[in-house]
């Protein structure tokens, strides 16, 4: 029989929903209690009724009284302390186990420094749930549990173990030791009074343990918002402001002072990190709430400066006692982790009702039937084997291997084809999109496209390794390709060889290949989008029905592919023309015009969210129609409109024509179903004579001046997936409709199609195995500019090249500054200049006398000619004045601009040029005497030149480059403000955090969830 | 109606290919600057005199290492040579070059383009040299010259020369490889607009033995023709020639001579399967039992080889001696030929040649030659130019000219060829490896 005496206090505000249950339990405790006493903080509703009809006595409080000051009240009301006294802390949400009580003081009994001792705490309506098992607080303020989500309880953590602190409702606590620390600390009127209270029973030497063999049920009202906060101190009755508030103030009144500042920076940080996860869930009074409970503790230092003296008063041993039980870092981030993944698998995976619960379950059989059944039931083990039987992974391992196959030149950074060369991290990408200037040429103000952030984003895959990215990218791209194209027409049909086989040619359609082939990263990534645009495109018709986050998501993926294939705009304008034209003819025959406003509404909005998305971008585009047509990155041609016409775009790395892919005749055979099919291939078929039309145009742009052959890779990406739908629309269950009938036209358009597929298969494949390895796309292609040029980064240098373009041989130039083409270079080359032009082709017919001067007036140091070369280029400019030959390497030869030329060039009054030498000061340079200063850049009216603090006049030179009149000599300092382009780069990511915002999943409230979700 | 739809189908597929393919404009990625490359003649040494024949009198010539880059009309049809080099702008017509050293010698060689590399096989470098080798640049950037010289005791390191831009260089045969009596040199520029021409004067003391002018041969072939070679007599004898001959590859040539001429072809006794020693200039005696004529000659090799005759000549009372040439196949293309009246000569299997000759008093008049093996013409006094409008394959031809001072021989081949330079286009393409 236990000596302990134990005073019951139970704290009750508007609880009558648990009350009941509550008292129950406590009257069907196997170790009665010594003394029970109620506290009531101003119920409003039957808990004061209950208590008198339960007969235990009642100390009524204002409805502002916290609680701790309730459990204050109550104890003073108890009779004087006597030896071994124990209170017990109650909720009124809060049903202890029958056993509980017994449970606690047997865990004290033989354990002299344990003064408070608190049950295993499950969920009130599921009382499987594990809510607590002891508590602590992690150094962010987040309330530790050490608990994984909805955790259930198989007595995984079941035995006696010592704990921070517990929870106060089931709490039992020593009474001279309570009475000693003061009580709870009454400036947590609610929440984390718990957690103080035992990191101060540590401080003072004794300690706290968590008993499971006691239990109980706790609702947790307050915390979940089932009644509201009405104490004192609780701002605007928010529970989330009073629990960071309150985290914040156990944190910093406890902590020893050197733990302060990292604490504060920790508290702020986590605070901020959360709101704006809450204002992505749509919940800003969270967010306000995260933030308000840091500042109010600012605002009050004089309450924790007290708190603290307080502590110290009773403080025995150091505050750093409870370092044990504060989480590390380290199990914070595991734990962040490992909710993130869950969460993430949860969406992926999208649990449906039936896994959720699953009513099977409910009828398990008892365990002698289970026995019974065992030995009944011969033992069947799976082979291995038969997962070789299953198509998917047939198909998977047979294309992993034909991409190894097809990668083996692709080990290492990738380029050639469309692709440059990647930068050598994420942070040089990053640079690239925000700067305002970029030395591509003679330098350019363009905008960069949203697609560099989004790779450079994209690798922190690869730890910022961007060429990393980039060559998985392209290696693992067919592997992608079946993926997302399985995944579109397995919503189609259930037949497994069906939808493998589709997903397969796609993965190889002649697009594939060429977009693969020939480095063409924005077609790859709008091949493994349009599957998923297919199964939206599906609901187009009815997008009244879309609702604000779909439509924003939708807007977020259609900005993605416009940004990296712009030619998908005009795809886009034009099934958005057709969908309003259907719309109107619905409207003139229905006469329902919310209907169309609605769905016109919407329709605008997809169509104008990818521009506004990818602003300032966008706006160049529109300012220049002809980008939308030209695909991302450096030009290259495609093989006209014939070759389009069998959806095959041609160019580099194509398929030859005479491997007919049976995207065509797929198209030509839909038009005649009578299914779905018919409709998808109307788009698909109109598509591909869009790309047909589209590839007799020629094109200039991304730093060439060379008409090129536009590639309608766009269209027939799109004409492909919706051939690929079609086909598996049309062949989902063909095979009863064919045996059910005689043989009409269906069976020998089957059996064309069919065999059209399985030639072109296995002929595209052999050709994959053998030819796609001289593709243009390759790893270790070297470097145009040899070292000794590369170093020269403040020089540009004209670089000529012969190059072979099919079996015409082209002799090409471009100005580099210090380094060979970029990742994103050729999206933001200015266009040619025609005095350089001029000068470029005099160097090469012989006839360019002023050449060198044309080249030093505009900054170029080096012309370099690489190597091999060819014909009698080279005797040529050695036949011509103003070029010293620098070096003839294997690389090439390098002859030097005869001249002053350089980045900054001066003309004194009498017309002689000197280069300004830069100062030791950063973009600073010394003019030696009055004259006029040549910036050898494209002219901008972004470039200062700033002496002595004032501007200086700026005018355009009769090169189109920017000159500055300087009255005196001095130093003079370049600047090129980038405000605007900052003011673009602010505007954009504001538009795209507001549709990322609209387009997130919407948080809920705790009051919104329902008893049954929380359990 | 049952077939509408397959109709429409059709004709929208139709339509799409047929406006396509029409609307389709030609696409070429690379365009041309097509133009002749101004010749370059060489310089009057002191005590000679030259005269160039140009095709008009407003052919634009410049003196080399002026400041001056213009062209100004030659005014006359002949122009005489000043000291230093001039560089033509004939178009496509090709100048002639009679250099003579009055009553000693004389020579002809072509004003040409700069060449990327020129062979020479003639000369000697003993005590009887009295040669030169002119090398001009006239670029207007340095150049860097490797002057390789062959010799019978094999190849010597090869000469660097550094000529400033728009500048020549004279270097005497006798300091290439002192003591060497058989010669052959490459001229190979490594930078520059560089020509090059050779002077093969020789005397015994204050006798003086001959000159003529070295034209230079392109590289090393396994076949050669040399289309003209005068075969004459004096005193009642014929005089022999000597064949000089360089393999200058690692391994022997195993050579075969054919000798055509108007008696018809033969091999020569000892001409045929004979070895030339790799690397060694070697030079043959060739004593024809030819009445005196013109004769030409068809090397076979199986290793690349140069070769040139060197034929003493008695015209006019007057004994010098001529470097015959290796020619390249004839093409059609113009010759200026004022003032020089050159004895023209092709070989081939079947000849046949259609000219075109303007006289001064610009008359044309047209001359169709044909022929088997070896076919003289010779143009008349009054021409100014002579256009081969129409040359059969595998016909080779030489010019022979006589004067009081000595013999002059030059192969018909253009002096500079029209060129074909591409005109580049901006592509940031050229930057991506």
């Amino acid at each position: 029989m236990s000596l302990h005496r134990v005073s019951a206090i139970l704290v009750v505000h508007d609880g009558a929903t648990w009350l009941p249950e509550v008292v129950a339990s406590l009257a069907s405790q196997t170790r009665a209690i010594d003394h029970i006493v109620a506290v009531d903080t101003g119920s409003i509703d039957s808990s004061a009724k209950l208590l008198k009809g339960a007969r235990i006595p009642v100390l009524t409080m204002p409805r502002d009284t916290g609680f701790g000051a309730a459990v204050a009240s109550a104890v003073e009301k108890l009779p004087p302390a006597s030896a071994g006294e124990w209170l017990w802390i109650l909720h009124d949400d809060c049903a202890p186990d029958p056993k509980a009580l017994v449970a606690l003081l047997a865990a004290v009994e033989d354990r002299p420094n344990v003064v408070l001792a608190g049950p295993k705490l499950l969920g009130w309506h599921d009382r499987t749930h594990l809510l607590e098992i002891g508590i602590s607080i992690a150094t962010n303020g987040a309330r530790w549990t050490g608990l994984e989500e909805s955790e259930y309880d198989q007595g995984q953590h079941d035995g006696i173990a010592n704990v921070l602190a517990v929870s106060t409702a089931g709490a039992l606590i020593r009474r001279d030791v309570f009475e000693e620390l003061g009580g709870f600390d009454q400036n947590l009127e609610l929440f984390r009074d718990d957690v103080d209270f035992g990191w101060r029973v540590h401080a003072a030497g004794h300690s706290a343990i968590v008993v499971t063999d006691a239990i109980a049920y706790h609702a947790q009202a307050s915390a979940t918002e089932r009644r509201d906060v009405d104490v004192k101190g609780a701002l605007l009755k928010r529970p989330l402001l009073l629990d960071r508030q309150n985290a914040a103030y156990v944190l910093l009144a406890n902590a020893t002072w050197w733990l302060l500042p990292l604490l504060t920076v920790q508290l702020f940080g986590s605070a901020l990190i959360r709101a704006v996860g809450y204002l992505f869930a749509k919940l800003p009074g969270y967010a306000a709430d995260e933030i308000l409970a840091i500042g109010s503790l600012v605002v009050k230092p004089g309450e924790l400066l007290k708190a603290r003296k307080d502590r110290k008063a009773t403080r025995l041993v150091s505050a750093r006692v409870v370092s044990d039980f504060i989480p590390s870092r380290g199990r914070q981030l595991r734990l962040a982790f490992d909710r993130a993944f869950a969460a993430l698998r949860d969406f992926i995976l999208k649990p449906t009702e039936q896994s959720i619960l699953d009513e099977s379950l409910l009828d398990l059989p008892t365990e002698s039937e289970l026995e019974e059944e065992d030995l009944l039931t011969p033992v069947t083990t799976r082979k291995w084997s038969s997962l070789f039987r299953k198509p998917f992974v047939v198909a998977m391992i047979f294309l992993v291997v034909l991409t190894l196959i097809w990668s083996r030149n692709r080990i290492g950074a990738v380029s050639g084809g469309t692709l440059a060369p990647s930068p050598s991290g994420a942070r040089d990408l990053w640079e690239f999109y925000f700067s305002p200037w970029h030395q591509v040429g003679l330098g350019s103000k363009s905008a960069s496209p949203l697609w560099i952030p989004v790779i450079a984003l994209a690798s922190l895959i690869t730890l910022g390794n961007v060429s990393a990215l980039i060559s998985l990218f392209f290696i693992a791209a067919p592997v992608f390709l079946f993926l997302s194209s399985h995944h579109m027409v397995k919503q189609v049909s259930d037949n497994r060889f069906i939808t493998v086989s589709a997903a397969l040619l796609y993965a190889i359609s002649p697009i594939s290949i060429s977009a693969i082939n020939s480095g063409r990263i924005g077609i790859v990534v709008l091949l493994i989008i349009a599957p998923f645009l297919v199964v939206t495109a599906l609901q187009w018709r009815e997008i009244e029905s879309f609702s604000v986050r779909k439509i924003s998501a939708l807007s977020l993926l259609l900005a993605l592919t416009f940004s990296f294939a712009p030619t998908f705009f005009i795809a886009l304008l034009i099934l958005t023309g057709a969908a309003l034209v259907s719309d109107f003819l619905d409207l003139r025959r229905d006469s329902n015009q919310p209907l169309f406003n609605a769905r016109l509404f919407r329709r605008s909005v997809l169509l104008i969210s990818p521009l506004a998305l990818t602003i300032p971008w966008s706006l160049e585009i529109i300012r220049s129609p002809h980008k939308f047509f030209l695909d991302i990155g450096l030009i290259s041609a495609g093989a006209g409109p014939n070759l389009a016409f069998i959806a095959n775009p041609g160019g580099a790395g194509s398929l030859p024509w005479w491997l007919i892919s049976p995207v065509l005749i797929v198209l030509a055979i839909a038009l005649f179903s009578i299914t779905q099919a018919r409709q998808v291939a109307t788009i698909g078929g109109a598509l591909l004579c869009i790309g047909t039309f589209a590839a007799t145009f020629t094109i200039t742009g991304k730093g060439t001046s060379t008409p090129n052959y536009m590639y309608s890779g766009v269209f027939i990406a799109l004409a492909t997936v919706t051939a690929v739908y079609s086909a598996v629309l049309m062949l989902d269950k063909v095979r009863e409709r064919l045996i059910s009938t005689h043989i009409n036209y269906r069976h020998f358009s089957v059996s064309a199609l069919i065999v059209v597929s399985a030639l072109y298969a296995v002929t595209s494949t052999g050709w994959i195995a053998t030819q796609a390895d001289n593709s243009p796309l390759q790893s270790s292609q070297g470097e145009v500019l040899p070292p000794y040029l590369a170093i020269e980064t403040q020089s540009k240098t004209l670089v000529l090249r012969e190059r072979l373009v099919g079996t015409t041989p082209s002799l090409n130039y471009y100005i580099a500054r210090g380094s060979d083409v970029s990742l994103g270079d050729a999206d933001v080359a200015p266009s040619e200049v025609p005095e350089i032009a001029t000068a470029v082709t005099g160097l090469a017919d012989g006839s360019g006398i002023t050449s060198s001067k044309t080249f030093a007036s505009y900054g170029i140091t080096y012309i370099f000619l690489k190597a091999p070369t060819q014909g009698t280029l080279v005797q040529t400019i050695d036949g011509l004045g103003g070029f010293t030959r620098a070096s003839s390497t294997s690389a090439g030869i390098v002859w030097k601009v005869s001249g002053a030329t350089g980045n900054l060039i001066l003309t004194d009054a009498s017309g002689k040029t000197s280069l300004l030498q830069p100062t030791s000061v950063a973009d600073e340079y010394m003019v030696t005497t009055p004259g006029v200063v040549t910036l050898t850049e494209t002219y901008s009216g972004s470039w200062h030149l700033v002496q002595n603090g004032q501007r200086l006049t700026r005018i355009k030179s009769e090169l189109s480059l920017p000159q500055f009149s300087v009255e005196a000599a001095g130093p003079v300092l370049l600047i090129h403000d980038g405000s605007v382009r900052r003011g673009w780069v602010s505007l954009h990511v504001i538009v795209l955090l507001v549709f990322i915002l609209f387009a997130a999943p919407s948080g809920r409230r705790k009051r919104e969830i329902s008893e049954k979700e929380l359990a | 109606m049952k077939f509408k739809r397959p109709l429409v189908i059709v004709g929208i597929v139709t339509a799409t290919l047929v406006v396509s393919n029409l609307t389709q404009v030609a696409v070429t990625n690379s365009g041309f600057s097509e133009n002749y490359p101004p010749v370059v003649c060489p310089a009057t040494p002191s005590g000679e005199s030259s005269a160039v024949s140009v095709p008009s009198t407003q052919t634009g010539s410049r003196v080399l290492g002026k400041k001056t880059t213009l062209f100004k009309p030659t005014r006359t049809l002949r122009l005489m040579q000043s000291s230093a080099p001039t560089i033509l702008d004939t178009k496509n017509l090709t100048a002639p070059v009679w250099q003579i050293k009055r009553g000693v010698w004389a020579g002809a060689t072509l004003c040409s383009a700069p060449s990327i590399s020129q062979w020479f096989v003639g000369g000697a470098a003993d005590v009887t040299s009295k040669g030169k080798l002119l090398i001009i640049n006239s670029g207007l950037s340095d150049a860097i010259v490797d002057v390789e010289i062959w010799s019978e005791s094999g190849i010597r390191p090869p000469k660097v020369l550094t000529l400033k831009a728009n500048s020549s260089v004279v270097q005497n045969l006798d300091s290439l490889d002192p003591g060497s009596k058989r010669i052959a040199l490459h001229i190979a520029p490594r930078s520059g607009r560089i020509n090059a021409f050779l002077v093969d004067e020789r005397g015994r003391g204050l006798q003086s033995l001959g000159g003529d002018m070295v034209n230079a041969s392109s590289d090393p072939t396994k076949e050669i023709v040399i289309p003209a070679v005068p075969h004459m007599k004096r005193s009642g004898r014929t005089l022999g020639h000597t064949l000089r001959i360089l393999a200058p590859g690692d391994v022997d040539a195993r050579i075969s001579v054919q000798l055509n001429s108007t008696k018809g072809s033969f091999i020569p006794v000892g001409f045929d399967d004979r070895i030339v020693k790799a690397g060694i200039v070697t030079e043959i005696a060739l004593n024809p039992q030819l009445v005196p004529s013109i004769f030409a000659l068809k090397i076979s090799s199986d290793r690349p080889i140069v070769a040139s005759v060197y034929s003493p000549t008695y015209a006019q009372s007057k004994s010098d001696f001529v470097w015959s040439t290796s020619a390249t196949e004839m093409k059609p293309y113009s010759l200026a030929v004022s003032g020089l009246a050159p004895q023209l000569v092709f070989s081939g299997e079947k000849i046949s040649v259609g000219l075109s000759i303007l006289s001064t008093n610009r008359k044309e008049k047209k001359v169709t030659i044909n022929g088997e093996g070896i076919v003289t013409f010779k143009v008349p006094e009054n021409a100014r130019t002579v256009n081969f409008i129409k040359v059969s394959g595998d016909t080779y031809g030489g010019a022979l000219i006589a004067t009081q001072s000595g013999y002059g021989f030059f192969p018909l081949i253009p002096g500079s060829e029209l060129t074909r330079a591409l005109l580049p286009t901006a592509n940031i393409r050229v930057l991506n490896p």
